[in-house]
């Protein structure tokens, strides 16, 4: 018998009660279970020893005070300074307490995958043992876990909901009370500042240029005042302690000492200034802290120093940590420090799987660059497995504008953090095809970067719709309209197909850039009733455009590939919309990357089919009333296809049939069935058969595509509808096919 | 003594738990001797301070 089925044996023995065959195995067996169980029962204890170090810290502390008798002022300073050290001690305890369990729970959940029997084994092992310790138990919930095998931070479709209602209220209050200080053009003037200044090689310091552009989204100018002394101070403080060389252990003790306690955490809360004045935190304003404290030690340095070490940002999946970078005398790479406990080393590289670091250059360049700047990251092979997602709302007053792409590895710190908050993940709603849902955006934007946060926060909620509404966005920041690309963050830029916006009159120049820039395959716009182009749009449109012929080989102007043009009001009104013919040339012109424009409820008039013949664009479509014969043969003259909407075509097929002669001048067939009227079939035909013989290969494709709709030839009475009197509720096509049953040259039908 | 499979594999993991915990005590150990280090400074600072005090009360006295 084999070790493993004997083990089998004994297990299905002691499973169903039956007596084993080896009593004496089976006691080894308890023993090594008994044994096994005792390191679990120890590896669950971790916990004890970091409570008992800090409890003896505090103790003797608090004991060492009393046995002298000094007055209060003068010991103060002293028992600070103790303080502080031994919170820095507590919070490396915390951080080798989290590493070590992390470590165990993977070496048990290692065991079991491997080990399948003998974790079932132990399981009921366990269980038998479960009501006597507390111990015990917590060992068994390590193997059922481990048993179990996959957990919630493992399944896909799963979302973590840190922050209750009212946190997200309080943050949103934040963001809409420090949005209402933006300035825009001020921040855009002061990058493209800094950009020139970089631009001519000129240092630029991080610190400076990101408190700068806090105030500029809204932070209180004497609060970012305070932040920057307190920073000043924090980098004499360490500049001093660090010396002449920035070593690892010096690195480990500045971010234990800042990181402060797990109170300090408040997933919100972005804001570096915020942080530098109350203490709270959360990754952003941590790792922004790190950036630029860092940035000041390193300039402390002795010159000959200063270039090993070069400050970064790595991500994680919806998290950021700080990264210092340290080089050998020859510039290869010795090592990276991840600036948050417990300050993880990747030896002899920058980054990891999944996990792209950014340096502090890139970084300063892509927040004064007007494009975002782009970041892979690389899988390095591996695959990154899935993880939950955080729905979470955080007041960020500067955007970064990095645009990240590829899969992110989940971030350990955030599991840890929700897990020590009690926050498990949930089931989130299964993915929904793209098309079906639509997410609908309220609520006023106008007053810039601030909304773009929670904006980014609602459209990443509905990342899988097909279409989002935006039509309350009616003078958006640049940074709203990049947050509102959805999906790019998780390298699939192209989730979302459409996106409608509403009365655009009021947008700047640099919104409609950012615009062209997002990655929507289709943009709604509308204009009001007298038909105006805002003419911020056509700038930005001819500035794209006249860039991209610069480059003919690079990438094109715009990603959109189709603009829909309707009128802000409905009704009849907007069948008379015209837009001048001067303003259209120039509209079309400085649109000419965008291959489909959907001209909407528009009049068009000779002069309009003239401008419109001499279009750049592949295809336009067309809606509205009939055309005149002149402006047929105008449009015919065009190399643009020109897709009238079905009933338009068929209409204008019955007064001028001639349009069927026109290539470049066709039909969009409707989408529902429903809306294929027989009349407007027969008088398509009948105007083709007039100018094409019955062997006419359009003729003959007409008549297939007659067949595809179940409509029978004239004359050849459908069997569906043969000798049935209509009453006008079959619908249109019944309806239809019993007119076109008789004579349909001498039938007048109504308009559908 | 033969050991089943099961015996062998339990004793794999415990060697390897107890691995991690021994790792882990070594490391609190280090931090315990450093939290001993801060609070020897500590009272280091307060006897200076009292020795300082009764200095001063000496001088005063003289």
């Amino acid at each position: 018998m084999s070790r493993e089925s004997e083990a089998e044996k004994n297990l299905s023995a002691d499973q169903t009660g039956a007596q084993p065959e080896h009593p004496k195995t089976e006691n080894n067996e308890q023993e090594s279970t008994a044994r096994a169980l005792a390191a679990l029962e120890r590896a669950a204890g971790l916990i004890v020893e970091k409570d008992a170090l800090e409890r003896r810290g505090a103790d003797r502390l608090a004991s060492i005070e009393a046995s002298v008798h000094i007055p209060e002022d003068l010991v103060s300073p002293a028992r600070q300074r103790a303080e502080a050290a031994l919170s820095a001690v507590a919070a490396e305890a915390e951080a080798e307490m989290a590493k070590s369990k992390k470590a165990l729970t993977a070496t048990i959940r290692d065991w079991a995958d491997k080990h399948r029997k003998a974790a079932m084994f132990m399981l009921a092992s366990a269980l038998a043992h479960a009501p006597v310790l507390p111990q015990t138990r917590a060992a068994f919930e390590h193997v059922v876990e481990a048993v179990r095998g996959t957990t919630d931070w493992e399944k896909p479709n799963m979302v973590i909901h840190p922050q209750s209602n009212a946190d997200r209220k309080a943050v949103t209050d934040r963001m809409f009370e420090r949005g209402a200080r933006t300035d825009v053009n001020a921040a855009n003037a002061y990058k493209d500042q800094v950009r020139e200044k970089m631009e001519r090689g000129e240092p630029v310091s991080f610190k400076r240029l990101y408190y700068d552009m806090e105030r500029l989204g809204g932070e209180d100018a004497q609060e970012v005042k305070t932040a920057e002394e307190k920073t000043d101070k924090l980098i004499e403080y360490y500049a001093v302690q660090m010396g002449v060389k920035l070593d690892e252990p010096f690195a480990r003790r500045v971010v234990m000492e800042r990181f402060g306690s797990d109170k300090d955490y408040v997933w919100g809360q972005g804001s570096l200034t915020k942080r530098m004045n109350t203490g709270k935190r959360n990754c952003v304003s941590f790792a922004r802290e790190q950036q630029v404290l860092f940035e000041g030690l390193i300039a402390r340095l002795p010159e000959s120093e200063r270039s090993r070490y070069e400050v970064g940002l790595t991500y994680e999946k919806q998290h950021e940590i700080a990264t210092v970078t340290v080089k050998r005398a020859d510039g290869s790479i010795e090592a990276t420090y991840l600036l948050q406990p417990p300050v993880d080393k990747i030896a002899n590289g920058t980054d990891r799987a999944g996990s792209p670091n950014i340096s502090l250059e890139t970084v300063k360049k892509a927040m004064v660059s007007k494009e975002a700047i782009k970041v892979v990251a690389d899988a390095k092979g591996q695959e990154i497995p899935s993880s939950p997602d955080l729905d979470v709302v955080t007041d960020t007053p500067v955007l970064l504008n990095l645009k990240i792409q590829g899969k992110l590895r989940g971030s350990d710190y955030v599991q840890e953090v929700a897990e020590e908050q009690g926050i498990k993940p949930v089931a989130q709603e299964p993915e929904r095809l793209v098309g079906i849902q639509e997410l609908t955006l309220e609520g006023g934007y106008d007053q810039g970067a601030a909304f773009g946060a929670e904006l980014k926060h609602r459209a990443i909620s509905g990342r899988h719709s097909g279409i989002i509404h935006a039509e309350d966005m009616t003078n958006p920041s640049p940074e709203a309209v990049a947050a509102l690309e959805l999906g790019a963050e998780d390298g699939d830029p192209f989730a979302i197909g459409r996106v409608t916006f509403g009365d655009m009159s009021k947008w700047k120049k640099e919104a409609f850039q950012q615009l062209l820039q997002t990655h929507y395959d289709a943009i709604d716009m509308r204009l009001p009733i007298d038909g105006k182009m805002p003419t911020a749009f056509m700038e930005a449109l001819e500035e794209a455009a006249a860039k991209k012929a610069e480059n003919p080989e690079g990438f094109r102007s715009t990603h959109i590939r189709e603009l829909n043009i309707q009128v802000s009001e409905p009704g009849y009104g907007k069948m008379e919309v015209r837009m001048q013919p001067e303003q259209l040339k120039q509209f079309l012109n400085a649109a000419r990357d965008i291959e489909e424009i959907d001209l909407g409820y528009y009049s068009i008039e000779e002069n309009e089919a003239e401008v419109l013949a001499c279009a750049p664009q592949k295809t336009i479509d067309l809606q509205g009333r009939n055309l005149s014969a002149k402006t047929i043969a105008a449009l015919g003259k065009g190399k643009t296809t020109f897709n009238l909407h079905w009933s338009m075509y068929a209409e204008n097929a019955k007064d001028h049939p001639e349009i069927v002669k026109y290539a470049n001048i066709s039909y969009v067939i409707p989408f529902q069935r429903e809306r294929i009227y027989y009349n407007h079939v027969y008088d398509i035909l009948h105007a083709m058969q007039r100018y094409f013989s019955p062997d006419d290969p359009r003729l003959k494709k007409y008549h297939e595509r007659m067949n595809n709709w179940g409509i029978e030839e004239e004359g050849k009475v459908s069997s569906t509808s043969q000798g049935k009197r209509t009453t006008g509720d079959e619908g249109p096509m019944a309806v239809g096919a019993a007119y076109y049953a008789g004579d349909p040259k001498t039938y007048e039908y109504k308009k559908d | 003594m033969l050991q089943t499979a099961a015996q062998q594999e339990m004793d794999q993991l415990r060697e390897e738990l107890d691995e991690i915990v021994a790792a882990y005590t070594a490391r609190m150990r280090a931090l315990g001797r450093r939290q001993d280090e801060a609070l020897k400074q500590f009272a280091h600072d307060l006897e200076r301070m009292e020795v300082q005090k009764i200095q001063a009360s000496i001088r005063d006295k003289v």
